[in-house]
C-alpha cells in the first residue's frame, strides 16, 4: 500500500507493507509522476516502514530528484533504516538530495 | 555533528572488531615502544593494518570522527614504515594516545554523540607534515581530480589516498558498474557488491550518474551506471572476480608494485 498525504505544494508518500523494490516502483512512480503533475514541489520519501531498497528503487529516488531539482523543487527521504542510509552514503546520494533515519538529519 | 546510534548487525559487529583490534595491537604498541627503530617489520605492519581497518570501516559506516583520527594515525604509521620518520617514545606515546582516543570513540559512538578530537588530530597533522616528503608537504589534506577516460568526466579524490596508494603498491582501478545490469538482473544487492570490494581495498570514490535516471516523465531507465574508483593490490582478473563484472568494464588507471 502507498500513502500519499498532501499539504499545499508538498506530499509525503510512504510505501506501507512494501519495499522500494522493482515490484513496487512503477506504481509509486505513477503517484510521484501524478502529485508533480498536479503542481507538487517538495516530495518527502518516509522509508519508515521500508526494509530494503534495490537497484530499482534508487532509480525512481533519482528521477524524482532530477524532476523535482528542474522544477526548482526538492526530494527528501526520511525514516531510512541503518542499512539504507550507509547505502546510500556509500553511493555519495545524501549530497543529492537530503537523507535521513530514524532520528538523524542528514542533507 | 550528528548523532549516532549503531542499530545496524554489520556497524555493531564493526565497533566490536576495533575493540578487539585495538585489544589485539597493545603489545605491539608496546614493543614498538621499547625496540624503536629496530622493531620487527609485522609487528608494524599489524599495527598499521589494524588503523588501516578502523578507517576503512568508520569510513563505510560514516562515523567521520572515528575515520579522520584513524587516517591519521594510519598515515603516521606508513610514515614509520617506510623509515621516513623514527618510532620514537613520543611518536609512539601519541599513536598509543591516538589508539585511546579511538577506543573511546567507538564507546561514544555506541552511546550516541562522539566527543571532539580535533586537537589531538592536529597534533598528528603537524607530525605527519614535519615527517613527509618535501614534494607532498604542500599536497596534505588536498583533493585532486582524476580523469575517466573512458567513462568521461572527472571524480575527485584525496591526494594523500592516492600516495598513500602508491606507496603502498596498490593498483588504481576505475570500475564502471551498472547498477540495473550487474545488480539488479544478478539477484545482488548494491550492498553485498560495496562490502566485498571493501574486504580486498579502498573505495577512494564513487559517482553515480544521476542524469542517466532521467525524471518521472522519462521511461524507466534500465541503466544507472556507477563508478568506482577503487585501489587494490590485486591484479585487474582477480578485480574482475570480486567485483562479479566482465574485465572489460575494469580500466587499470595506474599500477603500482610495493617497492
Amino acid at each position: 500500500m502507498i500513502v500519499l498525504s498532501r499539504e499545499g505544494d508538498k506530499a509525503t508518500i510512504r510505501p506501507s507493507g512494501i519495499d522500494l523494490v522493482a515490484g513496487s516502483v512503477p506504481e509509486l512512480r505513477t503517484q510521484m509522476r501524478g502529485a508533480v503533475d498536479d503542481g507538487v514541489r517538495e516530495i518527502v520519501m518516509d522509508l519508515g516502514s521500508v526494509q530494503m531498497v534495490d537497484s530499482s528503487g534508487i532509480g525512481l529516488l533519482v528521477s524524482a530528484h532530477n524532476s523535482l531539482h528542474r522544477l526548482g523543487g526538492r526530494l527528501a527521504v526520511v525514516h531510512a533504516s541503518k542499512d539504507i542510509l550507509d547505502l546510500f552514503r556509500t553511493m555519495r546520494i545524501h549530497q543529492h538530495f537530503s537523507v535521513s533515519g530514524d532520528d538523524t538529519e542528514e542533507s | 555533528m550528528k548523532a549516532f546510534q549503531p542499530t545496524g548487525d554489520l556497524e555493531a559487529d564493526f565497533l566490536t572488531e576495533c575493540h578487539e583490534l585495538l585489544d589485539y595491537i597493545e603489545a605491539d604498541l608496546s614493543a614498538l615502544d621499547q625496540d624503536g627503530a629496530e622493531t620487527k617489520e609485522d609487528v608494524v605492519n599489524r599495527i598499521f593494518r589494524a588503523a588501516h581497518s578502523i578507517k576503512s570501516g568508520a569510513g563505510f559506516f560514516d562515523l567521520a570522527v572515528l575515520r579522520d583520527l584513524a587516517q591519521k594515525i594510519e598515515s603516521a604509521i606508513d610514515l614509520i614504515r617506510s623509515r621516513q620518520m623514527p618510532p620514537s617514545h613520543e611518536v609512539v606515546d601519541l599513536l598509543s594516545h591516538g589508539f585511546d582516543q579511538a577506543g573511546d570513540l567507538i564507546e561514544q559512538y555506541r552511546k550516541g554523540e562522539p566527543a571532539d578530537v580535533s586537537q589531538l588530530v592536529a597534533v598528528l597533522d603537524e607530525l605527519i607534515v614535519d615527517h613527509l616528503p618535501f614534494e607532498e608537504k604542500f599536497l596534505f589534506d588536498a583533493r585532486v581530480e582524476v580523469a575517466l577516460p573512458q567513462a568521461g568526466g572527472i571524480v575527485e579524490a584525496s591526494v594523500l589516498d592516492l600516495m598513500q596508494a602508491r606507496r603502498r603498491g596498490k593498483s588504481i582501478y576505475l570500475i564502471r558498474y551498472d547498477l540495473m545490469r550487474d545488480i539488479q538482473r544478478q539477484g545482488k544487492t548494491p550492498w553485498e557488491v560495496f562490502k566485498s570490494l571493501i574486504e580486498s581495498g579502498t573505495i577512494l570514490e564513487t559517482v553515480l550518474d544521476l542524469h542517466s535516471a532521467g525524471t518521472l516523465n522519462d521511461p524507466p531507465s534500465n541503466q544507472l551506471p556507477l563508478v568506482v574508483l577503487y585501489a587494490t593490490p590485486l591484479e585487474l582478473e582477480r578485480v574482475a572476480a570480486l567485483a562479479h563484472i566482465p574485465a572489460e568494464r575494469i580500466q587499470l588507471v595506474e599500477t603500482n608494485r610495493a617497492s
